[in-house]
């Protein structure tokens, strides 16, 4: 399963070159992740004990201009791996009508991000527990040959 | 070795820093353009560190100053291209950012280190490093590393352009074979 994640274009997420900047899209993409971890029940809290996690890469292609609108984008986002101690994301930028599952349609952007869970309180990565991966498993689409 | 750039003056919040001093070793792998970006404390998250969108925005502010955008000390004190039109612009096709030590507002302000990777027609890939500015050197810990690739672009008509001769010069003004791609490549597709 993928989950979707809606989100609005702000006004101000645009630039100079009156087009969303490209940071916006990385906070688009990181709500996204944050609703992902949520709905399979891993809590993104700091206080969330062995539940959070921490972003170790993210990589955006631009793939088209976004401008200010009053309809939503989708964010789709789903997992690749789920590793001993990481857990590596798809994600990509759609119009609100696009079907996420069909890769013909040109996105606006695409993005790879790897998770590492992080314990707080000892201030170093720590392994993804049992419950974590069987959570985050519903969202699991594992490919061929991950990056 | 490398040009030498008039010095501009501090912009807030990131201030160009200059170059790399004489002292260094001539072996010494430290990019050639550098700035000082202080950090905010609304730059921090609920997790208490400096949030992963900022990365992006320090290093945006890099290459809008090493690119020489209209409005930037860079371009304040470049040379006129009489080739330039008001329509030229660059944008970012992709990010490839690697996050390796947590940023705080203690840490006041980071080096964002740049240096040119790969010049092509109409695209550019420029790398970053995020460093300490109390230790900038090639063996400094590093926040993070980035690797981009911008497209010259043609604010008009939204589509790419060639590089002029002027632009492609300043680009490799910013090459060193010295320095390495800063993180492994890895594709998006899908």
């Amino acid at each position: 399963m993928r989950h979707l994640s809606t989100q609005q274009v702000r006004w101000g997420d645009q630039d100079a070159y009156q087009h969303v900047n490209n940071v916006a899209y990385a906070a688009y993409f990181q709500e996204a992740r944050a609703e992902l971890l949520a709905a399979a029940g891993v809590r993104a809290s700091v206080d969330a004990r062995g539940g959070t996690f921490v972003i170790a890469r993210l990589r955006v292609e631009y793939v088209r201009s976004l401008v200010f609108r009053p309809a939503p984008v989708i964010v789709t986002t789903w997992i690749v791996d789920i590793a001993a101690s990481r857990i590596t994301l798809r994600s990509r930028l759609d119009d609100p009508d696009v079907d996420p599952e069909d890769s013909a349609p040109v996105p606006y952007a695409r993005a790879l991000s790897v998770l590492v869970p992080f314990d707080f309180d000892a201030g170093r990565p720590r392994r993804v527990t049992g419950e974590e991966r069987e959570h985050l498993s519903m969202f699991l689409e594992p490919e061929a040959a991950p990056d | 070795m490398r040009r030498t750039r008039r010095s501009v003056s501090a912009r807030r919040p990131c201030a160009r820093t200059g170059r790399r001093t004489a002292s260094s070793p001539a072996a010494d792998p430290v990019p050639a353009h550098v700035i000082e970006c202080q950090i905010r404390w609304i730059d921090m998250d609920a997790y208490r560190h400096v949030n992963n969108t900022l990365y992006f925005r320090y290093c945006e502010q890099a290459r809008t100053q090493m690119l020489g955008f209209e409005g930037s000390a860079e371009a304040a004190a470049m040379v006129l291209d009489p080739d330039a039109r008001p329509t030229d612009g660059m944008v970012l096709a992709s990010i490839d950012m690697a996050y390796q030590r947590p940023l705080v507002y203690k840490n006041r302000a980071v080096l964002v280190q740049s240096w040119v990777t790969r010049i092509g027609t109409s695209s550019v890939d420029i790398a970053h490093r995020v460093v300490s500015p109390a230790d900038p050197g090639p063996g400094a810990p590093t926040y993070a590393t980035a690797a981009t690739v911008m497209v010259a672009y043609d604010k008009a008509t939204g589509r790419s352009r060639p590089f002029r001769p002027n632009e492609r010069a300043r680009l490799v003004d910013y090459q060193d074979p010295a320095l390495s791609l800063p993180v492994r490549r890895v594709g998006v597709a899908r």
